[in-house]
């Protein structure tokens, strides 16, 4: 991914390369992830978007040393130049909750139904900074404050059933910033939450990041729900990266066709009246058995005989990469309208 | 690790009561009536055991010339055949009762609780391990072992009640162990597991304070229903003639030495067996309330 956008030459919080997960089950080897990488740097929004099945949220938790044991991992994920995948279990512990913290997808089941949020948000305090439990409670309340919670010295007490779902990402949110994280990772923060809640949650989300100066990677199926704070977006597809480059850049001028069929699935204010959503047919490939050549081309309305053969490589195609052998063919038409 | 800036935040928190879980648990008990009703029974049936001896002059060692006598202004319960005031000897056997079946069932909850989480947490071989120990106790037949034991004790200098107690224990965990191990197998797929591993948290933080708090309504009935059987077991073992032996009595071994005498002198076994029906009663009720208090999932909305 070299279509980096700043001209800082500072090494990136997260570096992940040439990544390939695989599950092994009983029908056979499960591929969720085929070679991504991607950096995020400091202070940086990157959205990391794709189907369900795309391999996105695999690559985060394989980030995270939070994968299930049977998963076979290769190539490299560095975290500020140190290899997590070669961590021990102490040191990802660590690592975990302090230098990159998660927001997970559902604030429904991701609060301990038994512990007040105060507590686990002050939880997360403890385990890596020595203070003692009245401090903690004072840095729980300051953080539901921080995140839009109102009169968080009463819901510092609440339990998870207490609060509505949005407040409860909220909560999530509070937990995930409390140690200062260089690193947040938001893992579809918004699928679960009600439509008028998603825009709040981002808001929440972005100030949070700006709050702790850290760098945020958001996982989302609803490139929409992202444009507003994405940075940088990579679109993954059957475990591959499809399309990566500036969020503005990708928005107007997809140069893969896949990219381009998610913006038409999804409702935009700025397009002409009367325009049609245009969904993608099909569904995304079985993970056992990937088709050879590009993974989209079943679905693919540009598909020709080359890319049910060859795999295609990431390549700069304007100001975006792109692994479409007709990448110029789709960035050229995005111009025309 | 700095802080996060305090600037941004609206204004400083304000000052609240620190209001701590166990309190919270502790006004969802007192909601629950029966519950709180048994409570107060138990708790001043075990305080007033201690008045019996003051209050009536009788002690239940003491021989009185009374024998054989039903209940009356001087000998509440009645006297047994060789004089023993039975009032004081019932508030006596609750005592005992009472000691030794919170410690057995203090020692089997902590033990099964977590052991069965360590099970169900790490899987594999620790799991395996344990699990066979578990299939172990669980077909040991246990009231032939513990008189085997209760006789090895008494021949080296007499069975203290705590030592049979803690021997009873040592083999009431096992049941625990297998319901909390189905248990946290359940509860560790749960995303806020996932959560709390994405914390950070260390595999003891996660054993202690979110597998074992989410299987507490079963940990607590459990804990409950182990109170009834350590009193059964203990009786049991009284009326075999091992555990706790003569002079030191229990509802059990009272019960059962006035079995025979149920239709005669009733009151030799009714009136203890009564206070070992309401204390057994009373136990239970209170597992109850404190299992509705300790899931704040049964709460209703406020």
């Amino acid at each position: 991914m070299t279509g980096q956008t700043s001209s800082r030459a500072e090494i990136p919080v997260l570096s992940v390369r040439d990544l390939e997960v695989t599950f092994p089950t009983p029908d056979g080897d499960v591929q969720a992830v085929r070679s991504v990488g991607w950096d995020v740097y400091e202070g940086e929004v990157l959205a990391i978007a794709g189907e369900s099945g795309s391999g996105k949220s695999v690559s985060v938790m394989a980030a995270m040393g939070l994968l299930p044991a049977t998963a076979q991992v290769s190539g490299s994920i560095a975290y500020r130049g140190r290899d997590v995948l070669a961590m021990s279990d102490k040191d990802l512990e660590r690592l975990r909750g302090s230098s990159i913290s998660m927001v997970f997808q559902d604030p429904m089941t991701s609060l301990n139904p038994v512990m007040a949020v105060g507590a686990q948000i002050a939880e997360g305090v403890r385990i890596h900074q020595r203070v003692n439990s009245r401090t903690a409670r004072s840095k729980a309340v300051e953080l539901l404050d921080l995140v839009g919670i109102p009169n968080p010295s009463q819901r510092v007490d609440s339990y998870p059933h207490e609060l509505s779902g949005g407040m409860r990402q909220r909560a999530m949110i509070a937990m995930a910033i409390a140690n200062d994280p260089d690193l947040l990772i938001a893992d579809e923060p918004t699928t679960a939450l009600d439509v008028t809640i998603q825009a709040q949650v981002i808001d929440v989300l972005e100030r949070a990041r700006e709050a702790t100066g850290s760098a945020l990677v958001i996982i989302t199926h609803d490139l929409g729900v992202v444009a507003r704070i994405a940075h940088r977006i990579l679109v993954m597809y059957a475990g591959r990266a499809a399309e990566t480059g500036i969020a503005d850049g990708v928005f107007e001028r997809p140069s893969h066709p896949y990219t381009a069929g998610l913006l038409g699935s999804i409702p935009r204010l700025d397009a002409p009246k009367g325009t049609r959503l245009m969904p993608i047919e099909g569904a995304p490939p079985s993970m056992l058995a990937p088709p050879p050549g590009c993974a989209f081309a079943p679905r693919c309305p540009r598909a020709t005989p080359l890319c049910s053969q060859e795999i295609p490589e990431l390549r700069p195609i304007g100001n975006q990469e792109s692994a479409c052998h007709h990448g110029e063919d789709q960035y050229n038409e995005a111009e025309d309208v | 690790m700095a802080d996060v800036p305090v600037g941004i935040l609206a204004g400083t928190p304000s000052q609240t009561e620190a209001r701590s879980q166990w309190q919270l648990v502790l006004r969802r008990f007192l909601a629950h009536r029966l519950a709180v009703a048994a409570g107060v029974v138990l708790v001043a049936a075990y305080l007033f055991s201690y008045l019996a001896e003051p209050l009536t002059g009788w002690g239940y060692k003491d021989l009185s010339p009374d024998l054989s006598q039903g209940p009356s202004g001087d000998h509440w319960f009645g006297t047994d055949t060789i004089g023993h005031d039975m009032f004081a000897q019932s508030m006596r056997g609750l005592r005992v009762s009472v000691h030794v079946s919170v410690v057995v069932a203090g020692i089997a909850t902590v033990l099964g609780s977590v052991l069965g989480a360590v099970q169900g947490w790490f899987r594999g071989r620790v799991d395996g391990a344990l699990g066979l120990l578990v299939d172990f106790l669980l077909i040991l037949p246990l009231l032939p072992v513990l008189m085997v034991l209760g006789t090895r004790t008494r021949a080296s200098g007499g069975s203290s009640l705590m030592f049979v107690a803690v021997i009873i224990g040592l083999f009431l965990w096992a049941p625990l162990a297998r319901v909390v191990r189905g248990e946290v197998f359940s509860i560790r797929e749960k995303e806020y597991i996932e959560a709390a591993e994405a914390l950070g948290a260390s595999n003891t933080r996660i054993i202690f304070r979110h597998l074992i708090p989410n299987a507490m309504s079963s940990i607590i009935v459990y804990a409950t229903l182990t109170v009834a059987t350590a009193i059964l077991l203990e009786t049991a073992l009284a009326f075999l003639g091992f555990g706790i032996q003569p002079p030191e009595v229990s509802l059990g071994s009272l019960v059962d030495e006035g079995r025979d005498a149920a239709r005669t002198r009733w009151w030799l076994f009714y009136l203890p067996g009564a206070v070992l029906v309401v204390l057994v009663l009373c136990v239970n009720f209170v597992g109850d309330g404190l299992r509705d208090a300790l899931d704040p999932r049964r709460e209703q909305r406020r």
